[in-house]
Parts: structure tokens; C-alpha cells; sequence
């Protein structure tokens, strides 16, 4: 347990003033490891680091945000596009950018950098509560209905997103699950196919990041628990896959869709 | 599937090896590219490997009520009648509103539906062969739980007679010489209940859940979990871990925020009400072992009061309807007077429990206390005044203070970051109780090394080392080896991501049920606020201090 911060910050601060003239065009894309840093700003941001050049990934937010945030203790898998826009907190901006939270704990991912004059990122909440004293509360989001479905039937495929080298279910997944549930009772399925895939991820620096040989097995096995619970008709046959090979993919949409579980709903 | 292959002949190159992270893929193409994980599988909506329960029994209590028959029973205990006690079977009327002296001034508590009479009401009746009732463990005059003094106290008055000393849990161990006070340590010094659970976990079904780590004693203070008859060798294995009783009352701010089918803060599916079917909101005991209060009342009745049977429907419906009717919160102050008085802060006192609604709490539209600006200024230099300008503070300091929060799992692990700049009530969210209002066990250290060390009574409790498997996930912020006294959820789900983390209690009637935390490992307020300051560096001042344990205090 590594109760210390910002411990490598100056090193890196210096090998990042060196490169900071590396400015990348607008619309490239960017995929790669490091370690998450974090710029104590009075509203943090966080960056990433990679090759020689520092990217601006998101503000601190809270779970209504696109951007989740990675994690000091482990090592990050950055996918983005670098946009045209200036830079925030002293970073590239990517936008769009999807961070995915490696599983290995890494002790020495643990940089915190001072705010050294950095205003604080585009953010809609600061550290503290949500919304503002005295103000009318928003409404709630409309509700979004779900989709009807009717006759005639035919099988239909739905399909479970997941982060890098992770089988938890974030609310895309939750949502096909969801979904597929609805589908599966409202055609009284006779079988539900699930098949789990892994990806290997092409990075920047040219190498892939495969993701581990058991996550194919595992998603589909989450998969078919949250399947379960949510519910599905009784007599439905539950078939489930792996496909062990690694799905090669490249940019964030290939890849996202390359680290997926599909679900056959055979009415 | 012939796409994904062609696809994959592109772009991965066999052999490559991905030195700086590990990982290799050089063999995928020797293997079938579809392999069944598992095939023809009849689907339910019956989770048989899942905890939880499956009709009005979860899939721990009978090999616990196994436990519960196998310890020893004292003869039948007088009824010794004590001022403050409430003792079972003792048919007193349960009034519409009581008070209560405590450490700080007096508890409240409303009886929403007005006196009931608690002769043959099996919260208050024996309904167990030790003697014992609901309210042994949930004493009116200690806010519905039970404080380290009552204990005490009643040691003292029976000579340790009163069934809540009873064999079975209110000892170190069963098999401990029952007359003797070193025999009742943790509970007479910390006011700890052993909870016996067995290992590896059930299933809803009672079928067993393979767990993600290996689990080692190391230390065996109490000797329980070693003991050949209650032990994790025994012929019913059964872990042992020490907690404090929680508060049965304010319900309704307890089991809101149901019918989600997805843990908010982790994915996983949640638990289903076996009566209704809806989902729960899994945040209810230390570990949300039990779906509802009714599955609750059933295990407490078979472990706890050692029933040879579940209570009846119709019992249990009498035990869930009554807490449903009780709020708790402190109703005066030494210092600070009338919590209650009209122009004051709308979120103290019993009746704005029974008033209020549940909900998220942490935004400034309904803080989670409500605002307290009536008492933030002095209207004159008294001391009641200042008192009051302090608890002003506090909320402050609770509610709006930022400081970096680091490696507590379900929180840092949410998809908010870790560490995450914030307050007390990013965690402490719920309306009016300040518990989260998502399922709400986190891994705050007090049970976890190396943050527990930090709480010298700790090394009383029994030490486990907890060991992920290769093939699973690590702790996310421990690893995997982990030292801890209570694993917490991990004892019901199996994660090495639960590991230690347990459901936080709601704060109201604080003065009446020292000491706090799961394990009573801090004895007053400000042990509880110097241990949040150093776990998470918050560097308060010694005012802030003050002001946090002065407006807790009021709840």
C-alpha cells in the first residue's frame, strides 16, 4: 500500500515540457497503457502520458458523465481521438476518449501533479454536492420507453459492450441484457445463445494489448448470470460460448465492439 | 464467426508477445475458436448460485440455525427489571412517543401508529429457546440498537444472567466458560455480537459459492473460528466475525431505492425480494446477506434467539410491520436544547424522520440533513448559541469540505476514480440517514489492514489472511493477499472485490448506541472523526473536529 503522492511528478513534469511542442493533428487517433495521472486542480483533472506527449482525458465528474475516470493503483487503457481544441490542464485533448481500469494492481500508478496555475477543467459539478443552493432542481430525464415488440418474430441478436480486459457489466451491457430479457419473454423463446469474445487492441506504439485468453469465457458467463436475473421464460434453453481466439480490431469503435458478448434471442 | 477469423489473420500476429504488460497470444490459433462454457443450460429466474433466498429462508440460515441448536442454552432467565431495560415478555405498553437520557442529552422515538400493546408481539415476546426477543438486541431507550453501557450495565444487574449473554452469540464462543466475564469480552467492552456464517457461502438455494480467494485464520483471539464444534473445521463450518447491532428503525430510508436489476457501483445482478419478486436494494444488515427486513427476521429468529422453527407468516409480518412504525433520531441536547423546536433545522428530531422522504441526498436542493442556517449565527453570545453555530459548522464541514478519498472499493471503483476529490456526504448520501443510498458496503479500512491498525481494539478480533486465486480478479487496492478482521460482503458474495466491505449504518441517535462501526472499533465521536482523518488525510482542524462531532451528535 503506497500511501504516498506525486512521488515521480517533477521527473515527468520535465520530460513532458520536452515534448510539448509534439502537437498531433486533430482527429488522430490515440491508444495506449500508462499509468493515470491526476492534476490537483481545485476540480481535478486527469491525463495520461504517451510518447512523450500529455493528453487531457476528463474532469472528476460523477456517474451521469460520459468520461469515467481511471484509477490511481492500476494501469489505464487510454482509446481516443485527439480533438481540435486547446489545451486543458496542459494536456492534448481527446474527445472522444474511453478509459478502460486494467485489473493488476500497479503501486508505482500514483502521479499527482501540483494544479501549478492550471484552471480547473470544463466541468458540470465541482467536488462538492450537485446542482446549486437555492435553484429550482432539474427535472428528471424524460423516461425512455422501452421498444415494443410484436409479431411476426425472428431471432435477433443483441450485443454487450465491455471495457478492456473486464467483464463487468457498465450500463451498455446492462442495457442489451436488459433488452434481450425483454425480447426473450415477450417472443417466449425457445433458446438464447450467448457467445463471448476478447479483443486485441491495436495500440499507438504498434503493439496490440490482448486481452486475457479467460475473458471470453467470463463475459459470456456474466452475461448469462445477469440473463438470469433479470429473467427470462422458463422453459428457454440457455446455451453459452467462448471464441478463444483474439478479435485483432484498431480505433476505439473496432475494438469496443471486438471486446463484446453477443446475445441470440431464437423466438 | 468465419469474419472474426479472417479478421483476426490480419491483424494478430501469433507469438507477439507484449512484454511491459505481461500477456502473450501466441497460442490462440491452436484452439477451437468456439468452445461451450456451458451448453443446454435450463434457464431460471432462480439464481441457485447466487446468495439470497429463495422463499422466506436464505440460503445461509439453515446451516446457521444448525449452528444456533448446537450451542448451549441457559436455564430460563428471570426477568430482572431494570430502569431503561426493556425486557422480553415483560408486556409493557410501547408508546406513541418515549425519550430517553443518553451521553449527550436524550434519544426520541415516534411509534408512528400510536401505543401498541407488546404482550404476545413477537418482537417483544421470547419466540426462541434462549430467552431472548427482537428487543434484547434492539432496546428502545439505545435508539433501537444497543449501546456498550446498557451492556454493561446489564452485566452487571443479572450477573450476567440476561439472555443477551446468551451462549450462542453474545459470548466470544459457545464453547467458552459461560460465567465468566473474560468469556463475554468483545461484547461487554465493544458490544459485539459474534455473527456465525457458514463457509464457503450459500447460494440462495443452499448450494455452496466457490469463493474467489483461500481463507487462513492467523490470529483466533476468541478461539471460534479454531473451536472443533463452531469452527471453519468443524463439521458445520462456520466463520466467526464481531458486530455491532444496527439500528431497527427509520426503515423506510433503509430499504428504499429498490427495483433496479444492476448494482449501480459494481454490475452485478441484484438480490430479489422471494415474496414479491421485485429487486431489492440489498442494504440492509452489515453485509446485505438478507433480501428484506422478513428474511431477516427469519434468520435473526433461528440464530440469534435459537428457534427450534421459523416464526410464522403471520409473525414475522407483526415483527416488519412494527419496525416499519418506528423513527429514531437524538431529540435534545445537552448543549443545544430542543432538537425538535419548529424554527429550527427541519432534519432533526424523531418526527422529521416520519415526516420526510427518502432519496439522494448529496446536492444542495435536499441536502442530505437539510440545511441548518437558522443556528448558523449566534442571535446571542450564549453558550446554547454557540453550541448551535458549531453544529452549523459541522454540516458544513460534512456536507460541502472537500477532501481526497483513496482506495475504498464500491466508491473509488464506481466509475468515479480513485482517489476522488469530495466530501463526507458523497458516501454518506441517503436522505435523513446518511447512509448510501446505492447498495452501500464500501471497504472504508476499519476492517482491512493496513488501515485497521490504525484501531488498537482490532487486534482483539480474530485476523484472517485472504488469499485470491490466480484465475480471479485481485482486490483492487490490497492485491491479493489480504489481512483483515471481517471480510465483510466477500463472506456472502465470494468477490475478493468485497473483501472487507460492509454496509455503513444510518447516523441518527448516534448518543445512544456507542461504540461505532461494524466492529465498535471507535468508542466515541471523535474516535470516529480522527480515524476518517487519517485514513483519508482530510487535515481537519481541531475546530472542524469539534464542529463535525457536535453536529453528529444532534442526529
Amino acid at each position: 500500500m503506497n500511501r504516498g503522492h506525486g512521488a515521480a511528478a517533477t521527473l515527468l513534469v520535465c520530460s513532458l515540457a520536452a515534448a510539448a511542442a509534439l502537437a498531433q493533428d486533430a482527429g488522430t487517433p490515440v491508444a495506449f497503457v500508462a499509468c493515470p495521472i491526476l492534476r490537483n486542480t481545485e476540480l481535478p483533472c486527469w491525463l495520461g502520458e504517451s510518447g512523450g506527449e500529455l493528453y487531457y482525458l476528463g474532469p472528476q465528474g460523477d456517474l451521469t458523465a460520459d468520461f469515467y475516470p481511471p484509477e490511481f493503483g492500476h494501469k489505464m487503457l487510454v482509446e481516443g481521438v485527439v480533438a481540435s481544441a486547446p489545451k486543458i490542464c496542459g494536456g492534448v485533448v481527446l474527445k472522444p476518449v474511453r478509459v478502460s481500469v486494467l485489473p493488476d494492481q500497479d503501486i508505482n500508478c500514483n502521479i499527482m501533479l501540483p494544479a501549478a496555475g492550471f484552471a480547473d477543467p470544463p466541468h458540470n459539478r465541482g467536488s462538492g454536492p450537485s446542482g446549486v443552493r437555492g435553484a429550482v432542481p432539474p427535472p428528471p430525464p424524460p423516461r425512455t420507453l422501452p421498444v415494443e415488440f410484436t409479431a411476426p418474430f425472428k431471432p435477433q441478436v443483441f450485443t454487450a459492450t465491455f471495457n478492456a480486459d473486464s467483464e463487468r457489466l457498465w450500463n451498455p451491457a446492462q442495457n442489451a441484457i436488459a433488452t434481450a430479457a425483454r425480447y426473450a419473454n415477450a417472443t417466449v423463446a425457445s433458446r438464447i445463445e450467448i457467445t463471448g469474445y476478447r479483443a486485441a487492441i491495436h495500440l499507438s506504439n504498434g503493439q496490440d494489448y490482448v486481452e486475457s485468453q479467460a475473458l471470453a469465457a467470463s463475459r459470456a458467463a456474466a452475461v448469462e448470470q445477469a440473463l438470469r436475473t433479470v429473467g427470462v421464460p422458463a422453459g428457454t434453453k440457455l446455451s453459452v460460448r467462448a471464441h478463444l481466439a483474439a478479435i485483432a480490431s484498431q480505433g476505439m469503435e473496432a475494438s469496443l465492439a471486438a471486446r463484446r458478448v453477443t446475445i441470440l434471442v431464437v423466438p | 464467426m468465419q469474419s472474426v477469423r479472417a479478421s483476426q489473420r490480419r491483424r494478430v500476429k501469433p507469438g507477439l508477445r507484449l512484454a511491459s504488460l505481461g500477456l502473450a497470444i501466441s497460442s490462440v490459433f491452436a484452439q477451437s475458436p468456439d468452445a461451450p462454457v456451458s451448453g443446454n443450460a435450463q434457464s431460471s429466474i432462480v439464481r441457485s448460485t447466487q446468495p439470497g433466498a429463495i422463499g422466506v429462508i436464505s440460503g445461509q440460515t439453515p446451516s446457521q440455525n444448525a449452528q444456533a441448536a448446537a450451542a448451549p442454552i441457559a436455564p430460563a432467565a428471570t426477568a430482572y427489571a431494570v430502569s431503561g431495560w426493556w425486557n422480553p415478555g415483560s408486556g409493557s405498553e410501547f408508546a406513541a412517543f418515549a425519550e430517553f437520557d443518553d451521553s449527550l442529552g436524550k434519544v426520541g422515538l415516534i411509534n408512528a401508529t400510536g401505543p401498541i400493546d407488546t404482550k404476545r408481539h413477537p418482537f417483544f415476546e421470547a419466540i426462541g429457546r434462549n430467552g431472548r426477543a427482537c428487543v434484547s438486541c434492539h432496546q428502545p431507550a439505545n435508539g433501537m440498537s444497543v449501546s456498550v453501557d446498557a451492556i454493561d450495565e446489564r452485566w452487571r444487574d443479572t450477573a450476567g444472567k440476561d439472555p443477551v449473554f446468551a451462549a450462542v452469540d453474545g459470548s466470544n464462543c459457545p464453547s467458552a466458560a459461560q460465567d465468566q466475564e473474560a468469556s463475554h469480552s468483545l461484547l461487554l467492552k465493544h458490544g459485539l455480537f459474534r455473527i456465525f456464517l457458514p463457509w464457503p457461502p450459500k447460494a440462495a438455494d443452499g448450494s455452496a459459492i466457490e469463493p474467489e480467494f483461500d481463507l487462513q485464520v492467523i490470529s483466533d483471539p476468541t478461539g471460534c473460528n479454531t473451536d472443533p464444534v463452531y469452527g471453519l473445521h468443524s463439521p458445520n463450518p462456520q466463520i466467526s466475525v464481531f458486530r455491532r447491532p444496527r439500528v431497527v428503525a427509520n426503515i423506510k430510508y433503509v430499504t428504499s431505492g429498490v427495483g433496479a436489476p444492476f448494482n449501480i457501483k459494481d454490475g452485478s445482478p441484484m438480490e430479489r425480494d422471494p415474496e414479491t419478486g421485485r429487486f431489492v436494494n440489498m442494504n440492509i444488515m452489515a453485509d446485505a446477506r438478507e433480501p428484506t427486513p422478513k428474511t431477516q427476521a427469519a434468520n435473526a429468529a433461528l440464530t440469534h434467539l435459537q428457534a427450534a422453527t421459523r416464526p410464522t407468516d403471520a409473525q414475522l409480518q407483526q415483527i416488519t410491520d412494527f419496525e416499519n412504525q418506528i423513527y429514531v433520531a437524538a431529540s435534545f441536547s445537552g448543549l443545544g436544547g430542543n432538537l425538535a423546536e419548529a424554527a429550527g433545522p427541519d432534519g432533526l428530531g424523531p418526527a422529521a424522520m416520519q415526516r420526510g422522504t427518502p432519496g439522494l441526498g448529496d446536492n444542495f436542493y435536499k441536502p442530505v440533513f437539510g440545511y441548518f442556517d437558522q443556528w448558523a449565527k449566534p442571535q446571542s453570545a450564549d453558550a446554547q448559541a454557540d453550541f448551535r453555530a458549531s453544529v452549523a459548522r459541522g454540516m458544513e464541514v460534512f456536507f460541502t469540505r472537500p477532501f481526497y478519498i483513496r482506495d475504498v472499493t464500491h466508491l473509488n471503483t464506481v466509475g468515479l476514480g480513485n482517489p476522488i476529490k469530495r466530501t463526507c456526504a458523497t458516501c454518506h448520501n441517503a436522505r435523513l440517514t446518511g447512509m448510501d443510498f446505492a447498495p452501500g458496503w464500501m471497504d472504508l479500512g476499519t476492517a482491512n489492514r493496513p488501515w485497521s491498525d490504525d484501531l488498537p481494539m482490532t487486534s482483539e478480533l480474530p485476523l484472517f489472511k485472504l488469499t485470491c486465486r490466480a484465475s480471479k480478479r485481485p482486490h483492487p487496492y490490497l492485491g491479493r493477499v489480504i489481512y483483515t478482521h471481517d471480510p465483510g460482503r466477500a463472506l456472502i458474495s465470494g468477490r475478493c472485490l468485497d473483501i472487507g466491505a460492509i454496509i455503513m449504518q444510518q447516523f441518527r441517535g448516534l448518543a445512544a448506541r456507542a461504540p461505532y462501526f461494524s466492529n465498535g472499533s471507535a468508542a466515541t465521536l471523535r474516535e470516529l472523526v480522527d480515524y476518517y482523518n487519517k485514513r483519508f488525510e482530510s487535515n481537519y482542524t481541531e475546530q472542524e473536529k469539534q464542529d463535525l462531532i457536535n453536529f453528529l451528535g444532534v442526529l
